[in-house]
């Protein structure tokens, strides 16, 4: 203890010292702990507990950012022949453009030396939602022969939702590319800026290249989905009856087939629907009438043909698109 | 069964069965196996400790169990109250006749993990030493094969099937039967 | 595993072997117990099912079954029964032809 003690003070005043002979000289490195940074990062994390974390910059906003480059570099990314000035086109929301025009005027150079020649893409939207719609309509009605329109409208609209398919465009790394008038680029710019970008891949390659990168990109996000997870039918019992009588089927017949728990808060019981004798569909359920109507789902799932142990969707045939990536030496 | 909705898919996985055993004439021991395995939810494919999928078990006629060799008198169960002196010791037919529950209970308490989970599952099991109550009886799903085969007691044989069993030996007229 | 001393042997934490087997087990205990159990509802073994598994060369490791168990019943009670039916040819096997060598008389003729 003592002999630290004395370490101690040998140190100071050896510390003294240096402090007095070196006064003059600017020490450059300081090998010590940093008893700054402590206050400096409790500083910091009041900060951001008080402003919240700093806006979203756009991509584009940023350094080392070549719009260009990044937009030729989408369509290769991408396996697709774009057409350079349509893809750009897509990317231009109108709302962009009207926020930039104010924002020139604002700035007070007159209108006709800055004058944005930039179209926005509306008509390219509209091809790609309409060639979009018929897609998915006509791929629905191919896999679910038996599907009825409702349905198939449902699956659609689910498809071409505003979330889903933000979600597909910012996997695809659209949101960086986009030309927004906000910064993080809500839903509907994206689902439109998508769809244009089908659009403008509609109008350079062609449908069939279009139907592929639906496939591709939309289809594929069916997968693992339920049917009526889309598709909301209040009554199915009802339906089932009468899909039944449609189908000259006789009506079914509900049973309890196995039960457990009855008398406790978890009951479990299980409904067979049976029609002519023959079992069409059991389902579990809670209480008595949830498990008929989940029977009723699931004969309608088996009707329709959209169980879940379907044959999936094949993605493999048709595939015209192992082509060289980059075309070397053009 | 595939095709379910997810919410009732998950509902029928994880709801807990019931299931029946008829202890009359059965070991207590091989009773216990079958209910700890249960009660633990180890006959599950998706056992995990953690994710309490344990079944109820409801055992019947207790008070017929049966122990093999000598147990009733030679098996000792000790529990200590806890007061200088307090070490009680019983043999297997006092306890019986004291709890006829409890040697089934005791036997399985022992075969579950000694853990904290120990107590939950001591809970799904139902331990009645002749017959079951109404309301239990609405929740059963199935019932287990009995452990042990039950054989018929001599006494429950008839005379002519007696006679009519062959015999190794014909015993001399003097023997004396015991 | 050279010792020189006794004490040296007495403070060796046992053979590699069974530690590379802890190694194992440590994930693999819960995956056996769910087969164990999956094996139970179609009447088998968990050794009986992964041995005559491993005899007809079906290359599944243990995870793979267990999860084939939770998530594929179907495919897994096929496994059952592939597994069901090579247990029955090698007890038929076992028990060859049902004749006795000469001079022999065993419990094999008295179960025909």
């Amino acid at each position: 203890m003592a002999s630290g003690y004395i370490l101690n003070r040998g140190a100071l005043i050896i510390g003294l010292h240096y402090q007095r002979v070196c006064r003059n000289i600017l020490l450059s490195q300081v090998r010590e702990k940093k008893r700054w940074m402590k206050a400096y990062t409790y500083l910091m994390a009041k900060k951001l507990k008080l402003e919240g974390p700093p806006p979203p910059k756009l991509r584009s906003q940023q350094p080392n950012w070549d719009y260009h480059a990044e937009v030729q570099a989408f369509g290769i990314r991408l396996h697709e022949d774009f057409s350079l000035e349509l893809l750009k086109t897509a990317f231009i929301n109108p709302c962009y453009l009207q926020v930039e025009q104010e924002r020139r005027l604002g700035l007070g150079v007159d209108s006709e030396t800055t004058a944005l020649t930039l179209e926005d893409n509306i008509d390219l939207s509209k091809t790609g939602v309409s060639f979009t719609r018929s897609f998915l309509t006509d791929f629905c009605k191919a896999s679910f022969p038996n599907l009825p329109r409702e349905a198939v409208d449902s699956i659609v609209r689910h498809l071409t939702s505003s979330e889903l398919v933000a979600h597909v465009a910012r996997n695809l790394g659209i949101e960086d590319l986009t030309m927004s008038a906000e910064c993080p680029v809500p839903d509907d710019v994206l689902h439109s800026t998508l769809m244009a970008v089908i659009g403008a891949l509609l109008e350079s390659s062609g449908a069939e290249r279009a139907g592929l990168f639906l496939r591709d990109f939309l289809v594929t996000q069916l997968i693992g989905k339920d049917l009526f997870d889309m598709w909301t039918v209040v009554n199915p019992m009802g339906l089932l009856v009468e899909e039944l009588s449609k189908r000259n089927i006789p009506l079914p017949e509900p049973r309890l087939t196995r039960s457990g728990g009855a008398s406790t808060v978890l009951p479990l019981y299980f409904v067979g629907l049976y029609s002519d004798k023959k079992l069409l569909a059991q389902g579990p359920g809670e209480t008595l009438v949830a498990a008929e109507e989940e029977a009723a789902r699931v004969a309608l799932r088996k009707l329709y043909g959209y169980t879940e142990n379907r044959i999936p969707f094949d993605f493999s045939q048709k595939q015209p698109r192992q082509q060289p990536l980059i075309h070397s030496g053009t | 069964m595939s095709s379910f909705s997810r919410s009732a898919q998950q509902w029928a996985t994880f709801a807990r069965s019931w299931f029946l055993v008829d202890a009359r004439m059965q070991p207590p021991g091989k009773l216990a196996t079958m209910c700890s395995v249960r009660l633990q939810g180890k006959h599950k494919p998706i056992y995990h400790a953690l994710s309490d999928c344990g079944d109820h078990v409801v055992v019947i006629n207790t008070r017929h169990i049966a122990f093999s060799g000598n147990k009733w008198e030679q098996k000792v169960y000790s529990s200590h109250t806890g007061y200088p002196g307090g070490f009680k010791q019983v043999t297997a037919a006092q306890l019986h006749h004291k709890d006829p529950t409890a040697i089934v209970k005791l036997a399985v308490y022992g075969m579950l993990p000694k853990n904290l989970h120990r107590r939950t599952m001591m809970q799904r099991l139902h331990i009645f030493p002749e017959d079951l109550p109404d309301d239990i009886r609405a929740n059963l799903t199935e019932e287990l094969p009995q452990p042990r085969e039950i054989y018929r007691k001599l006494s429950e044989y008839t005379q002519e099937e007696i006679d009519a069993f062959p015999k190794l030996w014909t015993p001399p007229e003097d023997y004396k039967m015991k | 595993m050279v010792f020189l001393t006794v004490s040296c042997w007495i403070r060796s934490r046992g053979p590699d072997r069974y530690w590379k087997v802890q190694e194992v087990l440590k994930h693999a205990r819960l995956w056996i117990t769910r087969i164990a159990a999956a094996s139970r509802e179609h009447g088998m073994k968990y050794p009986a099912l992964v041995h005559n598994l491993t005899k007809s060369s079906v290359q599944l490791n243990r995870r793979v079954i267990s999860d084939l168990a939770i998530t594929e019943p179907k495919s897994f009670l096929s496994l059952a029964k592939l597994a069901q039916a090579r247990q029955q040819e090698g007890l038929r096997a076992a028990l060859g032809n049902g004749k006795e060598p000469a001079g022999v008389f065993s419990r094999v003729v008295l179960l025909q």
